[in-house]
């Protein structure tokens, strides 16, 4: 054994480190990323654990396990196996970032720490700084890899290192010396505070016994009878090489303790203590080049793993940690919990434990109903109790999104459960089939029970949740929880529709009871505050305004005529605030507590104002902020009605039921004149004509949360040809989001799996699926997926001339940039919805441009593009009109919440309303397309009223702007000058906007007018940012 | 509870005396070189060690590959002349690294196996690839024994899904083996009994010794 190693002198070879990565390691790295670091890629310290070789034929690893994040001035774990080892994390936002690292560099950094480190004699006091270690990772949340590389730095020598002689430790040491080496040893392993330190002196005196001492304590050992030998922990197993270990421990010898004729001890293990057969004891030569020394000097480094001696320097293998092995279950719901965690990274922390806790009740389980339990889960609310007393019907299901064919006949309180389970395994939804009494609705004496049994079970539900969403489709069927929220101190939030308008709105708390009062029932019941437990003037509740109160509504029709016809979009839009709305009370610090905010305030808090009521109305393009206090007279929430409960209880109930007056006399409102009702009650005839709306074709680009919803809100609206254009497949985490998937669509090409969902609500639609990738621009291809692309291109060619509207709801910028252009070429209605983290945007773009000459053959048309649309009208601006840098590739540099662009639930529901109802509204508009942009606060005599030609929202802030642009002469898509190059060279010049990223700019004169003007671009950029498109 | 009326189960209380005896009975006999110690690893709640629960490991058994290092170091010995420094790469490639625990199951009232294999890099193995990796005999008991199957399921102090040898069947066996043994004795055996049975599902090599009274 060893007997090679006898003899001449050769250079030093070692034997390298192996890294295991435990998949704990990769689990907690995920965990922190997504948790805690967010879009911080700066370099974080970690611990890795190494170890002496315990195996007769298997080398030690270095390990990197969950402990190894947990910061060293918390972390305790170690032992005598498991030295822990100081290193340096840089994980990267993306892969682009990860391959981007300069490895040679990063290397090289770090063997600059390790000579700083000795000769500033740090290693004397932490001799393990010497195995300081890199790892550099991509941690690819969404697909659960971990991508990373492993690097023990070591400075390069260039063969000078010499081995002079290596021999087993039996052959070297006497029989006494060993005994006392391996006593000596096992003290040193089994003290707690030595044990995990892996280099060490080992002091063997002239009457053989062996000290083993730490290395600061060298002077001890100067004595010139003894033996002294550098023992460090060998993690190898070969008889032929040293460890690892061992090259920067001569380094250290040499530089800071000038010794250049090195004795070592390979230090290696059996069943726990010294296998002195393995151990190794050799002598090494070595003397450091002048200028090591220089605190400047950066030496040329090695050390990156899966290198292979001689040809350093290449392309290294990446290594990648699979974490789809951990439980299933849990891993989906994680996924779907995903992008509220992102939202963490740059927006606010959502509070995914509170929301998973919170209790919500539902009253109604239709239009509204559906879609507010669906946005809720997307919140991550996981705990859900819904009421309703109806039955599915077959025209229902357009309109109440969660659901299918099958369902027809059956109670949706049943029915509900399974369609929101097979979206989300982790709710827990419990279905409650009941009608809600009703006051002013006599009842006969046989029903009374069945009633009271009714009363009591709402009593109890609404007791045992949190949040009370009322979502019913009568007035008066939203007394009763109403009372119940004020006297139990619930968070309750109305959505209710006009035909046209929507109302939502958070009841205000309860009132509290008067100071000093004694906590007996009679103080309970009629000390009630006028204002709430915090001493703040309560906020009124839907009843408090209505002073009309509520004697069955259904004859007179308060907010809806009987039987809700309201404008399709218009329910995606009430839920979407309504759940905002939910989410908002439940962050804010005061809870249903909290004053109301006015549209235009300023705000500190993270999540932007939190109001009480909005009212809205599609026609007019305006949303207002009220705020209203709660009402001495209230039928529901006043002090007089809640007493008089706390007194009575259900015997109260009883009597509001069945005497109409009773609430009027009782409140005194029977004496005031009927005020103006909020919500408009006029109801003009449905102008859409439906003819018209089932004949037309729509293409959808997109089939993610906006296409979903869009999809939906056509066949309501009427629509029945359908195109829809997707590449992706459906995967957990778009459950929650893209309203139409369910489980078993999971793995399935989106564009085929909405056909079935599509047709299930509607089985009159005519829908098609096409599956591919919309070609983009400034995205190189190679020359073998040159031709897929062209023929992408052709198919999409072909797809917007053979229809009549185009909707643009993918999710980045670059692949609108395609079906823009075909679109103004086509002149084609094309609608856009994008969304921001917050904000969104819905436009349709302007007509495309007219031709000069009249009558004209092809060529002619060619060359002279007109200013103006057909109609000699200036021309609306398209999606890309406002940009001033073309849409290149904006996908791979990002983070990755910007990847799947994060953005708040509802926002894509708010979206698709206003899209899919300016697009009715514009097939309504006699001049169609050529139509000019309306501003919101414009009168127009139109039934259907304004057709703007953008709006904006802002969820934080409140508004709806209503904007208007012209088509710019410099637009990358829209342009004329891009328009006849798209006219003379077809496809080709596609193909070379596609391969050439600066091509578009240099054509639009965007390139000139940006060396003109010299502004600051950054501020602009940022701004588009922030309506970057969303993961559709 | 006299020995013939005992139902083959432990409690938690004599699961903890009995791996105090199986860790020390362990270090005190003959096991082969390369299996480490089991040790005790108290279960953290809001990283606070508890006193009472927590599980035995053993962690860091290695599995060598047929063909792999052992034998062959021609790539190491091939003296290969390179410009920069030198030096040999670890050939672990071929090594399976197994960690076994054995925890509580208080829903059987018997000890659980878990047990779980990565290759030297980090990477967890398959079922498929465990078992390329136990020896023949173990084959056979997995396939022959109704009791013995191998299921994943998450580990009760880990969250992790590892691999576990159903406990059903486990109280009935044991009565059968310790069933005459007199009650101090039981509790002190029980798991070194238990584990000489269930190592050999699994490819631990147990030492006989351990079975054995002392």
């Amino acid at each position: 054994m060893a007997a090679k190693a006898e003899g001449r002198p050769r250079p030093l070879k070692v034997e390298a480190i192996t890294s295991c990565v435990e998949v704990g390691f990769g689990d907690a790295l995920r965990r922190l990323k997504l948790d805690v670091l967010g879009t911080d890629d700066s370099p974080i310290p970690i611990t890795g654990y190494y170890t002496p070789c315990t195996h007769a034929k298997v080398s030690g690893l270095f390990r990197l396990c969950p402990e190894s994040l947990v910061p060293s001035s918390v972390n305790s774990f170690g032992s005598r196996n498991n030295c822990p080892v100081m290193g340096t994390l840089i994980n990267t936002n993306n892969m682009r970032g990860f391959q981007n690292l300069d490895m040679a560099h990063l290397l090289r950094e770090e063997a600059k720490k390790i000579l700083h480190d000795i000769m500033s004699g740090k290693i004397e006091g932490d001799p393990s700084l010497l195995l300081r270690f890199l790892v550099i990772s991509f941690a690819d949340l969404k697909n659960w890899k971990i991508y990373y590389n492993v690097a023990f730095p070591s400075i390069v020598f260039n063969s000078r290192m010499t081995l002079l002689s290596l021999h087993s430790a039996s052959q070297v040491l006497s029989q006494e010396e060993a005994t006392s080496l391996s006593k000596s040893l096992k003290e040193w392993r089994s003290s707690n505070e030595t044990t995990v330190l892996p280099f060490f002196l080992v002091d063997i005196s002239s009457n053989s016994s062996a000290t083993i001492r730490q290395l600061k304590d060298l002077k001890d050992c100067q004595d010139s009878n003894q033996k002294l030998l550098f023992g460090f922990y060998d993690h190898g197993c070969h008889q032929d090489y040293p460890g690892w270990a061992l090259r920067n421990y001569i380094t250290f010898l040499n530089l800071r303790w000038k010794i250049e004729k090195v004795r070592f001890f390979c230090y290696r293990e059996k069943r726990g203590g010294l296998d002195l057969q393995k151990s190794l004891i050799g002598e090494s030569l070595f003397s450091a080049p002048n200028g090591w020394d220089d605190p400047d000097y950066v030496p040329e480094a090695i050390g990156w793993e899966g290198e292979k001696p001689g040809d350093e320097r290449k392309e290294k293998k990446l290594k990648e940690i699979n974490l789809e092995s951990m439980n299933p279950a849990s891993q989906d719901e994680e996924k779907q919990l995903m992008h509220l965690k992102l939202m963490g990274w740059r927006h606010f922390p959502v509070d995914l434990d509170k929301l998973s806790r919170v209790r919500c009740l539902l009253l109604g389980a239709g239009t509204l109903g559906c879609e507010v339990a669906r946005l809720l889960m997307t919140w991550g609310v996981r705990k859900l109790a819904v009421v309703d007393g109806g039955c599915v019907a077959m025209p229902d299901l357009v309109k109440q999104s969660l659901y299918i064919d099958k369902d027809c006949g059956v109670p949706r309180a049943a029915a509900i459960v399974p369609r929101l389970k097979e979206r989300c395994p982790a709710v827990e939804v419990e279905g409650i089939q009941m009608e809600i009494p009703m006051p002013g609705n006599p009842i006969s004496s046989n029903k009374i029970a069945s009633v009271l049994d009714d009363c009591k079970r709402l009593q109890t539900l609404v007791a045992s949740s949190d949040v009370v969403f009322l979502l019913t489709d009568t007035w008066e069927s939203r007394w009763l929880p109403t009372l119940l929220c004020a006297n139990e101190n619930k968070i309750a939030i109305t959505a209710a529709l006009g035909y046209d308008s929507y109302l939502v709105m958070r009841h205000g708390a309860g009132p509290g009871t008067r100071s000093g009062a004694m906590d007996n029932m009679i103080s309970h019941i009629q000390n009630l505050c006028m204002e709430d437990a915090l001493g703040r003037e309560r906020l009124g509740c839907c009843f408090c305004s209505d002073t009309a109160s509520i004697v069955n509504s259904v004859s007179s029709g308060i907010l809806h005529p009987q039987c809700t016809t309201t404008l399709p979009g218009l329910t995606s839009i009430a839920s979407g605030k309504a759940v905002e709305l939910f989410a908002r009370i439940l962050h804010h610090q005061d809870g249903i507590h909290a004053p109301g905010d006015i549209a235009g305030m300023d705000t500190e808090h993270q999540l932007g104002l939190l109001p009480h009521q909005m009212l809205g109305s599609l026609p007019k393009c305006v949303l207002s902020t009220v705020i209203g206090n709660s009402s001495s007279s209230c039928t529901a929430c006043s002090n007089a009605v809640l007493s008089e409960y706390r007194r009575g209880g259900l015997d109260f109930i009883v009597q509001v039921i069945n005497h109409p007056s009773y609430l009027k006399d009782l409140t005194g409102i029977s004496n005031l004149v009927k005020s103006d009702l909020k919500l408009p009650a006029s109801f003009p005839s449905y102008p859409v004509k439906p003819g018209k709306l089932s004949s037309v074709r729509c293409l959808l680009l997109g089939a993610g949360t906006l296409g979903c919803d869009v999809a939906r809100i056509l066949m309501d609206y009427g629509v029945r040809k359908l195109t829809v254009v997707d590449s992706g497949r459906v995967v957990v985490s778009n459950l929650a989001r893209q309203s139409l998937y369910t489980s078993d669509d999971r793995d399935i090409p989106k564009a085929t799996a909405i056909l079935k969902h599509l047709e299930e609500r509607c089985p009159s639609v005519e829908a098609k699926g096409v599956e591919m990738e919309i070609p983009m621009p400034g995205h190189p291809v190679s020359s073998s997926e040159a031709d897929g692309v062209l023929e992408d291109c052709k198919r999409l060619q072909e797809l917007v001339a053979t229809h009549d509207a185009v909707f643009l709801l993918t999710d980045t910028r670059e692949s609108r940039w395609l079906p823009t252009l075909l679109c103004a070429n086509e002149n084609k209605i094309a609608i856009t919805a994008a969304l921001g983290y917050d904000s969104y945007l819905a436009m349709r773009h302007g007509a495309g441009p007219g031709t000069n000459s009249e009558g004209s053959n092809v060529v002619a048309a060619t060359d002279k593009l007109s200013a103006r649309d057909v109609l000699g009208r200036q021309r609306l601006g398209c999606y890309f009109c406002n940009d001033v840098i073309a849409p290149v590739d904006s996908v791979s540099n990002r983070t990755l919440d910007q990847q799947c662009t994060v953005t708040r639930p509802g926002l894509a529901s708010i979206a698709s309303g206003h899209a899919a109802d300016l697009f009715t509204r514009m097939l309504n508009h006699q001049d169609g397309i050529h139509a000019p942009g309306d501003i919101a606060g414009m009168n127009t005599e139109r039934p259907l009223g304004l057709l703007p030609h953008q709006i904006r929202g802002s969820l934080s802030q409140y508004n709806l702007l209503t904007l208007l642009g012209y088509s710019s002469s410099n637009c990358t898509a829209c342009s004329n000058a891009v328009l006849s190059e798209y006219r003379s060279r077809g496809l080709d010049f596609v193909m070379q906007v596609i391969n050439e990223p600066t091509y578009l700019e240099d054509l639009t004169g965007l390139t000139n007018l940006m060396k003109l003007a010299d502004y600051s671009q950054v501020e602009w950029v940022d701004e588009l940012d922030d309506d970057e498109l969303a993961e559709i | 509870m006299a020995p013939s009326l005992w139902d083959g189960t432990l409690s938690i209380d004599d699961f903890n005396a009995s791996a105090k005896a199986l860790m020390t009975k362990w270090r005190e006999i003959d096991v082969e070189d390369s299996l480490p110690d089991w040790t005790w690893k108290p279960c953290c709640t809001m990283g606070v060690a508890s006193q009472v629960e927590g599980f035995l490991a053993l962690e860091g058994v290695f599995h060598t590959g047929a063909g792999s290092q052992t034998e062959d170091n021609n790539n190491l010995s091939d003296e290969r002349t390179v410009e920069h420094d030198t030096w040999v790469q670890s050939s672990s490639d071929s090594v399976h690294v197994y960690d076994f625990h054995i925890a509580y199951s208080f829903s059987y009232k018997v000890p659980l196996l878990y047990f779980q294999g990565h290759q030297a890099g980090g990477q967890l193995l398959t079922i498929d690839e465990i078992k390329k990796d136990l020896p023949a005999h173990s084959l056979n008991v997995l396939s022959e024994s109704k009791w013995t199957f191998i299921t994943r399921e998450e580990h009760p102090h880990l969250s992790r899904p590892w691999f576990t040898l159903h406990p059903c069947g486990t109280s009935d066996w044991m009565k059968l083996l310790l069933g005459k043994s007199g009650e101090k004795d039981l509790c002190l055996q029980y798991l070194s009994t238990w584990l000489s049975v269930v190592g050999q599902a699994v490819g631990l090599k147990i030492p006989l010794k351990l079975h054995c009274n002392s």
